[in-house]
């Protein structure tokens, strides 16, 4: 049984073609007398006659029983008497010498002159029959009909080969090939298994052939999905899906399947071509969940960078403490108790951060005045502000109420501003500029919009691309790194975002927008 | 070991540089000065010289690391010797390892620091300390630097 025929041994063109005429041509009918093989002598040697012994020459004329001893012609250079001495066949220029020839019972008269049959007729031996040349043209064009045949029978048997050359070498691909090669009739049902699948899903081809394709598919309605794209598109290439092997197990495979037709167009099924890409997907998995690790590791590593820096605060302060203490120096008691104490305040803010960060947050919507939360959020920090020469403006309509998530937008505004004012700190204000922050509200088309704005030292292309990296910080120790993500977070999750522009030395405006529509939100939670 | 030796602390951390300064004051030390930033550290080098720098690298604003380069590439400074703070050895750790895993190798483990700072700055320090800082080490690490 070769790789492409079934249990039954028939190749794979039996299955799909209705059977051919064999080779072998049927044998010649004869009547009693046809045991006798003739054996003529020719007389006239002329073009006719070189043809006849040229096309007799052909082997399966052979089959005629028909033998020339002899060639009769006057003239010794005659094409008929060359091509005879050619062939070893005896020539003379009296024909009378023909009847010599042994066994000789067919004399063929070619050259059409009555003389010379009236002549060969009187002379012959009685047990000779002969042919005048009109039997000679009947015979001739006889043997024309049988030499075509005989022509199209070769061309035929070529053609043959080659067929089955190619078959030889489109099996050998089927054989050799690592893939998995199925073919599949109009029912599903498996007609040709490759040894590519026999090592992919442990089974012979015995074991398989002639079962559903449905039983090695661990989802078939997948597959019938599938081969409805194919239908539409005729072919789908690189269709992920899950094989079940013989003993059970899983194999993931990469599918490239079409129809198959027949010459005239007609399908006949799928051809399925399967790449087992297992391993080449517990790679990309592998890879992705290193990935994951690391940036796990990188932001214990983070809250481990600000926890040290806090926790170098706390030392510092008591022992400064301590020494005051042991010197009975009060000012350097209290120093170190004031830094004890921002410490203290440092690690709170953390936590809060973190877990603001951590928690799945659903918003709590209430209806908002969103004026009103600015000038309490201002509130806050407005007094201190200002006595640094920071001065806090807001802008916007008052009066509109829109559901909001109040604390998540207080906490986000509180960050913004915040941050709004440590970037005037920064700044060296040259003369006639004064410090300035702006939180300015405005409902637009389908969003609220909530802007902070500040003159103060701005950002450069670097910091503004690891502005919501957490952990950036360019507050130096005092930054935990966690607020603008967090602001960011909190403004995703009630469907909004968060945009920045920026430019060095000149200031920062921070953007909020949320939509006005109620947005429903997937609570994330990703630590 | 001259008491009298200038010390300059360079943090922009107002409070570790009170810690460190108690700390050296309670030691014996009188001449302490300090800046903020790598800025400020370089003109108290141009005012005098210092007999040993307390520098502290930090990320991500890398004023101590480009302070620490620049000084050991100037011939008047280079042998001023550097103690660095850092309270980045996890990170640095975490770090290097990131950097093998992105580069296709296996990450080393447990690499000292000091070979981890080499990916960063370019030379090593005379002596490093990891924060949190503990009095004991610190001074100590000063001593081992200033009677070698």
């Amino acid at each position: 049984m070769t790789a492409t025929q079934n249990i039954r041994g028939e190749g794979v063109g039996d299955l799909f073609r209705p059977n051919d005429d064999p080779p072998v041509p049927p044998p010649i009918r004869r009547g009693t007398q046809a045991r006798i093989p003739l054996k003529a002598a020719l007389i006239g040697g002329g073009q006719a006659c070189a043809d006849l012994l040229a096309l007799l020459g052909e082997e399966r004329l052979g089959r005629l029983g028909l033998e020339i001893l002899g060639v009769a012609d006057p003239n010794p250079e005659a094409p008929g008497i060359r091509q005879a001495r050619q062939l070893g066949i005896f020539t003379t220029s009296d024909f009378i010498q023909l009847y010599q020839l042994p066994g000789l019972n067919l004399i063929i008269e070619l050259t059409g002159s009555p003389q010379v049959r009236e002549r060969m007729l009187r002379t012959k031996p009685l047990e000779i029959s002969s042919i005048d040349h009109r039997g000679a043209r009947l015979l001739w064009d006889l043997i024309q009909i049988e030499a075509e045949k005989v022509q199209l029978q070769s061309a035929e048997i070529a053609l043959e080969e080659e067929v089955r050359r190619h078959q030889e070498y489109l099996e050998n691909i089927l054989a050799h090939s690592s893939d998995m090669i199925i073919t599949t009739d109009l029912d599903g049902r498996i007609v040709t298994f490759n040894p590519g699948g026999e090592r992919m899903l442990g089974y012979s081809r015995a074991e398989i052939i002639g079962r559903s394709i449905d039983e090695i598919w661990e989802n078939p309605e997948n597959r019938k999905q599938l081969l409805a794209e194919v239908r539409a598109r005729g072919a789908v290439n690189n269709f992920p899906a899950d094989l079940l092997t013989k003993s059970g197990q899983l194999a993931e495979i990469s599918l490239s399947l079409s129809l198959l037709r027949d010459r005239e167009g007609h399908i006949l099924g799928t051809v399925g071509i399967s790449k087992d890409v297992t391993e080449e997907n517990r790679l990309r998995r592998q890879l992705i969940e290193n990935e994951r690790l690391a940036a796990i590791g990188q932001t214990v590593a983070g809250i481990s960078h600000c926890m040290k820096n806090i926790l170098n605060g706390l030392k510092g302060g008591s022992y400064l403490v301590n020494t005051g203490l042991k010197k009975d120096d009060q000012a350097l008691l209290e120093e170190g108790w004031q830094i004890v104490q921002k410490g203290v305040e440092r690690i709170s803010k953390l936590s809060l951060d973190m877990l603001g960060y951590c928690r799945a947050r659903t918003p709590a919507l209430s209806p908002v005045d969103p004026l009103h939360l600015i000038r309490d959020t201002v509130n806050v920090v407005d007094q201190a502000a200002r006595m640094e020469g920071i001065e806090i403006s807001i802008r916007g309509e008052e009066g509109f109420f829109f559901p909001l998530d109040a604390s998540a937008l207080f906490r986000a505004l509180m960050n913004l501003i915040m941050n709004a004012i440590e970037a005037c700190r920064e700044k060296e204000y040259p003369p006639g500029e004064a410090p300035r922050v702006e939180v300015f509200f405005e409902p637009a088309e389908s969003d609220l919009v909530f802007q902070v704005r500040d003159n103060g030292i701005g950002m450069d292309e670097e910091i503004q691309r690891n502005l919501f990296t957490r952990f950036f910080t360019t507050k130096e120790s005092q930054g935990t790194g966690l607020g603008l993500p967090v602001t960011e977070k909190m403004v995703k999750e009630q469907g909004g975002r968060l945009t920045v522009e920026s430019s060095p030395g000149q200031g920062s405006v921070f953007t909020i927008h949320l939509p006005l529509r109620e947005k429903r939100q997937e609570p994330a939670n990703d630590c | 070991m001259a008491f009298d030796t200038e010390i300059l602390i360079v943090d922009d951390e107002k409070e570790n540089i009170r810690y460190l300064t108690i700390i050296l004051e309670e030691n014996g030390f009188t001449n302490i000065r300090s800046a903020a930033n790598g800025e400020e550290g370089l003109k108290r080098l141009a005012e005098s010289l210092p007999g040993l720098i307390v520098l502290d690298i930090r990320m991500p604003k890398k004023s101590g690391i480009q302070m620490f380069n620049d000084l050991k590439k100037v011939d008047r400074f280079k042998n001023i010797p550097i103690i660095i703070l850092t309270g980045e050895a996890e990170f640095l750790k975490q770090l290097a390892t990131l950097r093998s895993f992105h580069e296709g190798r296996e990450p080393s483990t447990e690499k000292p620091v000091e070979e981890i700072l080499d990916l960063i700055i370019d030379a090593r320090p005379e002596a490093f300390l990891d924060k949190p800082i503990e009095p004991d080490a610190f001074m100590e690490a000063l001593q081992r630097v200033l009677t070698k």
